[in-house]
């Protein structure tokens, strides 16, 4: 009883020190960690400037998220084809670099992003300023920057955790420089760089060797410049030690693409792979067998993915059963120019393999008029018949039909789609969405 | 389910179901430290006009899940019943976030925040002067300074 008596005392005695800030509630009166906390909800630019000139005890608070996004310019997406953006850096830039130090932007700036082209001259200036406490860099037009002034950013930002570089000159020289100064990397996205090699991946590594762990990347992303970077099966062995990948996506030819699902599914290597994207560029080149006996092992060893996309694949039915039956998280599968698979198997996923949240298929030769779950989105020739996705909605049509739906499960010994009560399913829903597309172009 | 009784500032006793009491987590801490106790636990930072509300909340979210991750709970709305619970006037909403920062009940916290930033946008400084009762203590030269210091952060 004494025990608590004195608890209780002290805590009055504790308690009675935050009296003082507890009597007078007004917004300019509150302590400055709740000034803080309600700006962590203000995410606009515009009124987190305006906060930041109502006093000075908001000045203060507002500074570290006003600068914790250093931005420059609009991106425009250009992954699929598109023009690089073509603008020079601002002169505004060169006016922000000459202003008086010490700056916010030197203490406070944990994210870059930069859209226009820069000038060598320019980004040593900013890698300058801005301090060590960075940790997310995105830059878009580095075609006037150097492999030298590019490892400067290794120097000058230590505590990088993530990287994107499009159309930047990386070289082995350059990842040298980040293996060694930037341990904590975790995200790498290399986006049309035209100088990437074979050995890019060495330096990281060998560092992790050299360290005695493995190189700690956790996403990998790779669109290069030139599909035909002559990447060898030693790209293969480094790629194969990053063993806490949790996400890879690489455009590349058949060959290299073969060797790395091939030597990743027999060292069952990156364990913690969740999030898995391929898009092998020259599939037609190759006449032989069907690629279900390369993907199947791979997904036998990668029982955690849940986002896979494929794309220029010739995989069959075969390879989506292997998914419903080793892949029980999948929530996202994306398949583009996979002419084998059918109406049928894509069904029986949907039905298997139950988080399949969302499934892509454009130019997979599934029609429209096959498959009236699915979403057709008409182009402006209206020569494309292929269907364009599954959302939820259809995929919750095909889970509701359930086994007397289209497929073969109807006890008889054949093992195809052709099933009486199948055909009559099918036309019944045909009928429907002819008609839905009747009545939608009468309304047009 | 056993009671705990609340002694607020101005000396009045509320009487609360332990789970609802526990919403606050200095209070919780204290529970777990003191163990079971027959004495009202004094709260001399929160008067009995607040602690009321505060024990309101608490009550309409004794069951919610307790969530810990920070962004999740940064970035969820706020609710409709939320909102009209901090339909006040201004002093009482101040006064219970400071009462939500002290007894520690995060979820409260981030909603009477939220409801603080939600007036905010959308404002100019001048605005939130005004609206708050906030004396500008900068020179005109120093505003002058930091306009131009942050015009690129602006114009984001």
């Amino acid at each position: 009883m004494k025990l608590k008596f004195i608890s209780f005392q002290l805590l009055l005695l504790l308690s009675l020190s935050f009296y003082i800030t507890m009597s007078t509630s007004n917004l300019g009166h509150l302590p400055a960690e709740i000034i803080s906390s309600i700006l962590q909800h203000i995410s606009d630019q515009d009124d987190l400037f305006s906060c930041s000139v109502v006093n000075r005890c908001f000045y203060k608070q507002t500074l570290p998220f006003l600068w914790r996004r250093f931005t420059e310019g609009i991106h425009f997406d250009v992954e699929e084809g598109g023009q690089e953006e073509e603008r020079m850096a601002p002169q505004s830039v060169d006016s922000l670099m000459q202003q008086q130090l010490p700056h916010p932007m030197v203490k406070y700036v944990q994210e870059v992003e930069l859209c226009s082209r820069w000038t060598e001259t320019q980004l040593m200036q900013l890698m300058s300023r801005i301090g060590p406490q960075l940790e997310k860099v995105t830059m878009f037009s580095g075609r006037l920057v150097s492999d030298t002034c590019l490892q400067a950013l290794a120097y000058y930002w230590p505590r990088l955790t993530q990287l994107e570089l499009h159309y930047h000159n990386v070289t082995p020289d350059f990842m040298m420089a980040i293996a060694q100064h930037c341990p904590q990397l975790r995200d790498l996205y290399f986006f049309g760089c035209p100088r990437l090699s074979p050995n890019i991946f060495a330096p990281l590594v060998e560092t992790g060797i050299r360290d005695g762990h493995a190189p700690p990347l956790e996403k990998l992303k790779i669109r290069p410049w030139d599909d035909n970077i002559p990447w060898t099966y030693q790209t293969v062995l480094d790629l194969s030690q990053f063993a806490h990948l949790t996400s890879f996506s690489i455009n590349a030819l058949a060959e290299f693409m073969y060797d790395l699902i091939t030597t990743i599914a027999v060292m069952e290597a990156w364990p913690h792979l969740t999030h898995l994207e391929l898009t092998c560029v020259n599939t037609t080149a190759r006449d032989d067998d069907e690629d279900d006996d390369l993907l199947i092992p791979f997904i036998q060893t990668h029982r955690q993915l849940r986002h896979v996309y494929l794309q220029g694949f010739k995989l069959t039915n075969a390879t989506l059963e292997a998914m419903a039956t080793y892949l029980p998280d999948l929530t996202y599968l994306g398949l583009r120019f996979i002419s084998l698979v059918t109406v049928r198997g894509v069904r029986r996923l949907v039905r298997d393999a139950w988080c399949l949240e969302r499934m892509d298929l454009p130019y997979c030769s599934i029609y429209y008029y096959e498959f009236p779950e699915a979403v057709y989105i008409p182009d402006d020739d209206n020569d494309n018949e292929n269907v364009s996705h599954l959302d939820q909605e259809g995929m919750d049509q095909i889970r509701r039909i359930g086994p007397q739906g289209i497929c073969d499960d109807d006890n008889d010994d054949d093992d195809d789609a052709d099933d009486d009560e199948d055909k009559a399913w099918l036309r019944q829903w045909q009928r429907s969405f002819v008609n839905l597309r009747l009545y939608g172009s009468g309304v047009a | 389910m056993s009671n705990v009784r609340l002694l607020s500032s101005d000396n009045e006793e509320f009487v609360v179901q332990k789970e609802v009491a526990e919403r606050s987590v200095l209070i919780k801490n204290m529970l777990e430290d003191v163990g079971e106790t027959d004495s009202a636990i004094p709260l001399p930072n929160v008067t009995a006009k607040v602690l009321k509300k505060v024990i309101e909340w608490c009550d309409h979210h004794s069951s919610d899940p307790v969530t810990t991750d920070e962004t999740e709970r940064r970035t969820t709305d706020i609710d409709e019943w939320d909102q009209k619970f901090m339909e006040v006037d201004q002093e009482t909403l101040f006064d219970i976030i400071l009462a939500a920062n002290y007894l520690d009940i995060k979820p409260l916290l981030d909603v009477g925040c939220k409801t603080v930033a939600n007036m905010i946008k959308g404002k100019t400084a001048e605005e939130i002067r005004k609206i708050f009762n906030i004396v500008n203590d900068f020179t005109p030269e120093e505003e002058a300074q930091i306009r131009k210091e942050n015009e690129w952060a602006e114009d984001r």
